[in-house]
């Protein structure tokens, strides 16, 4: 399946900076894992990581591989809108194999 | 926020600043446009650094989201954020408003704590009252029923002197028991509570009447009382309220004159009434009016009077879960009276007060 393949490279890389494991939390390590890999970094174990970030509130979650840095604060509920940030294919489409860039 | 600010413009920074909650202007690229006061407090950042640093791309939201902020000092914030967009010359910008609810979370967070180790408590108290019913009672038996063979099998041998000292130890071991099953009463108050319900108050006394029927023919007592209103309680506590205050004045009866107990409502207040049980026994000494609502207080130590003084405490606790309070009034020699203020059901009260009207006096 070398269509699926290249819709995977498409993803970004994804780090979602949390502090501890409240519902809120749990709602956006949900949402993000939904996105594509992702990792989860907890501010309060990693201060060093959450200040060279930047890191205001959490949760956070940044995207490093588009092309000027995304960060949205949230629970990341809102899924679509967070993939159309990302420049990510929305759910409905994803077969269509829309461009990623589309939007960003 | 840059270049020359209108009075109006000014007029709203002041406003904002002045606010309570956190507010950001985010642009499309999700960095910070502007900040007031509150928001550069809820950082930790000085508004400077605040503005044009990067936030977060806008997210509209539905319902408020919690978002935490951690600060320098190890605190974490918990604060609801709100994102909106808006549609300002053009320009398309976010407002995210950021309300701090640490405190608010902190003080649920304490009273469900304190809830918890409340929970913990009358736990640990019913495990102790059960203990006590067990272990304290069982022996209790065994030598209530070995003193009764002894009494049987040596009862030739037996002097007086001996009969008396087996019939104190009985007595003893009675008095006890009542103690065990006072204690009990006393801590399952809170453990074993039915929930709150409409109770007809007629209902109520009725029964403290029935279960005091021979204390009360026993006394040549006389029982009166006015109509009474519908409670919200605990059926069976509040029988127990009645029974206790009414037994009060059999026990402290003066042995001048037929024992009486008027039973007395006042419902002008809406929502919770007002039953007095006035006795015309010995009195109780002002002095002692507040030890006497305390555990294992009894002001005559009298043989003549039994019981082991937890009725009052008794009392005092169940009023106390039903959010009601207890007084009492009393002239040495002349009778207490003894106040009960006990949440009445509301739909109930007019109807309970044109009864009273209709069936003025003692029944």
């Amino acid at each position: 399946m070398p269509d699926s393949k290249r819709e995977d490279a498409c993803f970004p890389r994804l780090q979602l900076f949390v502090l501890g494991r409240s519902e809120t939390m749990r709602r956006a390590i949900e949402n993000a894992q939904a996105l594509g890999d992702v990792e989860v970094i907890d501010v309060r174990q990693y201060p060093d990581r959450a200040e060279a970030a930047h890191i205001l509130a959490t949760p956070t979650l940044i995207s490093l591989e588009t092309e000027s840095t995304v960060r949205i604060v949230g629970d990341l509920n809102d899924l679509e809108a967070v993939r159309y940030h990302l420049g990510l294919p929305s759910e409905g489409s994803r077969h269509k194999n829309k461009d990623p860039g589309e939007h960003g | 926020v840059t270049g020359i600010m209108s009075d109006r413009d000014i007029v709203s920074t002041l406003a904002l600043d002045r606010l309570a909650e956190g507010v950001l202007l985010i642009d499309d690229s999700g960095m910070i446009a502007y900040a007031n006061s509150e928001a550069a407090h809820l950082f930790g950042k000085s508004l400077e650094d605040l503005l044009g640093t990067a936030f977060s791309l806008p997210v509209r939201t539905e319902d408020e989201v919690e978002i935490y902020i951690p600060s320098a000092q190890g605190r974490v914030l918990t604060v609801q954020m709100q994102v909106v967009p808006l549609d300002a010359d053009g320009k398309s910008l976010s407002l995210i408003s950021l309300h701090d609810v640490t405190t608010v979370i902190e003080a649920k967070r304490a009273l469900e704590a304190e809830r918890r180790a409340l929970e913990d408590s009358n736990r640990n108290l019913e495990e102790f009252a059960s203990a006590i019913s067990h272990d304290l009672q069982q022996p209790l038996n065994t030598i209530a029923g070995l003193l009764q063979i002894l009494e049987m099998n040596a009862k030739d041998r037996l002097t007086e002197d001996d009969k008396a000292s087996i019939d104190s130890a009985v007595k003893g071991i009675l008095r006890m028991n009542d103690m065990i099953h006072g204690l009990l009463n006393y801590a399952w108050i809170h453990a074993h509570g039915q929930p709150m319900e409409p109770v007809q108050g007629r209902k109520i006394l009725d029964k403290a009447v029935a279960n005091l029927r021979g204390a009360i023919d026993a006394a040549g007592a006389i029982v009166t009382f006015e109509p009474l209103p519908t409670f919200l309680g605990d059926e069976s506590q509040l029988v127990s309220l009645f029974q206790n205050l009414i037994d009060n004045g059999l026990k402290y009866r003066s042995p001048d004159r037929v024992p009486s107990i008027h039973v007395t409502v006042d419902t002008r207040d809406p929502g919770q009434a007002i039953v007095s049980f006035k006795d015309n026994g010995i009195g109780i000494p002002r002095e002692s009016f507040k030890r006497i609502f305390s555990t294992f207080k009894r002001l005559q130590d009298n043989a003549s009077c039994p019981g082991v003084g937890l009725g009052l405490a008794i009392c005092k606790r169940i009023v106390e879960r039903h959010g009601g309070s207890i007084w009492l009034e009393s002239q040495l020699g002349a009778g207490t009276t003894f106040h009960v203020a006990l949440p009445q059901e509301m739909q109930m009260l007019s109807k309970g007060m044109s009864t009273a009207k209709r069936a003025a006096g003692p029944t």
